[in-house]
């Protein structure tokens, strides 16, 4: 079973995806993402270290997260990334696609730059 | 005395007799119609008139919310009760019923703790006594039959409960039948669409191979889809000036949407590749093309390599796509063709693709791949890694339908017992 949640943060919201995402799940996903770059959030952080898999169409709700945000000038940045989910990135150079932290705090640090 | 047992005992007899055609005529109904609705409806209606009850009522638990929420309601007041009455496990009669998987006779529901005043309150309704017994598919409550106030106004029997709690068998067992109808009919769906799937995207596959007069090179190439359909494509472009295009791809998701993008692609990228300029070149443009129709953030691996067929000299360029293999026949290594840069195409508008050069020696070849060929997991969950791939290449081949059957072979040798997740391609060209 999937389940996200969300967190208000001082500078934008904090998603935390637990369970795997993939064509069943990855709408669930989508609908929390869309309903917060309708409201052109600016930043957006999505905690991926409880999700141990993740397949294309997980890759590409994130992809369409990402290409919303950049309609505003926002940001949609990645971490916690377990090795299973991070190999899915960097196979398909996705890597250089997103923002990726090891976790939440060099994230936030990121931001505060 | 005797005359009169012997016409109470008649008249019981003929009570169960009625009792038994009126579920033989519940069974009928239950195997004519797979309406779940309609089941319920006729079953409690047959219910009510053999309990010779006023109203009754089936509630089921929601799966999502889990509250039991009304079914079916008959009588007087059943369609107010159908609309408004949503009770919680434990709640009311039927939510005790609902927790314990017990059945139970009310003989004076007002005076009875467990009774929730809030259905009569809504509907106006005098209940007075309840028979109500849980419906139970495969130890699992599903939900609670009731009937409320015998016509003759006594409480409800021991008797009346052992055939009021087989009608209940009979609904669980008509809506257990209704739901495995219901499932049945939407895999039905789902195996026709994928069905529609695989065949979009057989259908925009090439279906032969080019071959060469001059005996230059040989192809071929090969997919096994997975159940669920991958979006993996090959496509072959011949050149006028002896060149030959080599087109692997991935496209994100699966399924129908997935299917038909990679229609519209395999038709745009031949566009592409006739206007002039370097793999990268097409690539930057169709790039643009799919950023600018963005649909819901798919997106597409690829890798495009031009092949000199009078030199031997490959143009290649990749979109996040993995790396080819370069098999050297002659020094007998196998070696991954690294291409600078090179994201997915569909996700950023303004990048810009490298092209890279490599000159074949006759005899080498060059294989194309997707991730579900390194990424096939076996039984112990272990990929079957691009480690274990060059190392399987590394030999002497025959020909490119060998390498290519033979890949797959191994591949599902390796996850024999374990399901296929993703489809497998492969593509083999030689210089000859």
């Amino acid at each position: 079973m999937l389940d996200v949640s969300t967190r208000d943060i001082k500078k934008g919201v904090i998603i935390s995806i637990t369970g795997d995402v993939d064509l069943y799940s990855s709408p669930e996903v989508r609908k929390v993402i869309i309903d917060l770059t309708d409201k052109k959030t600016k930043n957006i952080l999505v905690d991926l270290s409880s999700v141990s898999y993740m397949d294309s169409s997980g890759v590409a709700t994130l992809v369409e997260g990402l290409q919303q945000v950049g309609k505003y000038g926002g940001k949609l940045m990645l971490f916690g990334l377990e090795a299973a989910v991070k190999e899915v990135f960097e196979l398909s150079r996705l890597d250089k696609v997103f923002e990726i932290y090891p976790d939440e705090q060099t994230a936030l640090d990121h931001l505060k730059k | 005395m005797q005359l009169e047992q012997l016409q109470e005992e008649l008249r019981q007899l003929r009570t169960r007799v009625d009792n038994l055609s009126s579920l033989i005529e519940v069974s009928i109904i239950i195997n004519s119609t797979l309406d779940l609705d309609e089941v319920i409806n006729l079953v409690m209606e047959k219910a009510q008139s053999v309990m010779r009850a006023e109203a009754s009522s089936v509630m089921l638990i929601n799966e999502e919310t889990g509250m039991l929420e009304c079914e079916v309601a008959l009588g007087e007041v059943g369609s107010q009760v159908k609309e408004k009455i949503v009770l919680q496990i434990g709640e009311g009669i039927a939510g005790w019923v609902a927790k314990t998987g017990e059945p139970l006779i009310v003989p004076d529901a007002p005076s009875d703790p467990r009774f929730a005043r809030k259905v009569d309150e809504e509907t106006g309704f005098q209940t007075r006594s309840i028979l109500a017994v849980p419906l139970i598919v495969k130890d699992r409550i599903i939900g609670v039959a009731e009937v409320i106030n015998r016509v003759d106004g006594r409480p409800f029997s021991e008797d009346d409960l052992h055939l009021f709690s087989t009608f209940g068998r009979q609904v669980a067992l008509a809506i257990e039948n209704a739901r495995m109808h219901r499932y049945m009919l939407e895999r039905q769906k789902l195996e026709q669409q994928l069905e529609a799937a695989r065949i979009i995207q057989e259908s925009f596959m090439p279906q032969t191979f080019p071959t060469s007069s001059k005996d230059q090179f040989q192809v071929f190439a090969k997919t096994q889809p997975a159940a669920s359909i991958g979006g993996d494509f090959y496509d072959f472009i011949e050149y006028d000036n002896n060149k030959l295009g080599l087109v692997m791809g991935d496209v994100s998701g699966k399924g129908i949407p997935a299917a038909l993008y990679m229609a519209r692609l395999v038709s745009d990228f031949r566009f592409y590749t006739q206007i002039e300029g370097t793999v990268a070149d097409t690539l930057d443009k169709v790039n643009r093309l799919l950023v600018e129709r963005g649909r819901r953030g798919m997106f597409v691996t690829l890798q495009y390599i031009l092949a000199d067929l009078d030199t031997g000299e490959l143009e290649i360029a990749s979109a996040g796509h993995l790396p080819a293999i370069h098999i050297r026949a002659k020094a007998r290594e196998c070696i991954p063709i690294e291409v600078e840069g090179g994201v997915p195409l569909g996700i950023l508008p303004h990048f810009h693709f490298k092209t890279r050069r490599l000159r074949l020696s006759h005899g080498d070849y060059v294989i194309c791949f997707t991730d579900g060929i390194i990424e096939a997991k076996n039984r112990h969950g272990n990929h079957f890694s691009l480690s274990r791939l060059l190392n399987f290449l590394n030999r002497s081949w025959l020909s490119p339908d060998d390498i290519v059957e033979s890949l797959i072979g191994e591949v599902n040798h390796f996850f024999r017992g374990a399901e296929q997740h993703d489809d497998l391609t492969v593509l083999a060209f030689q210089w000859c």
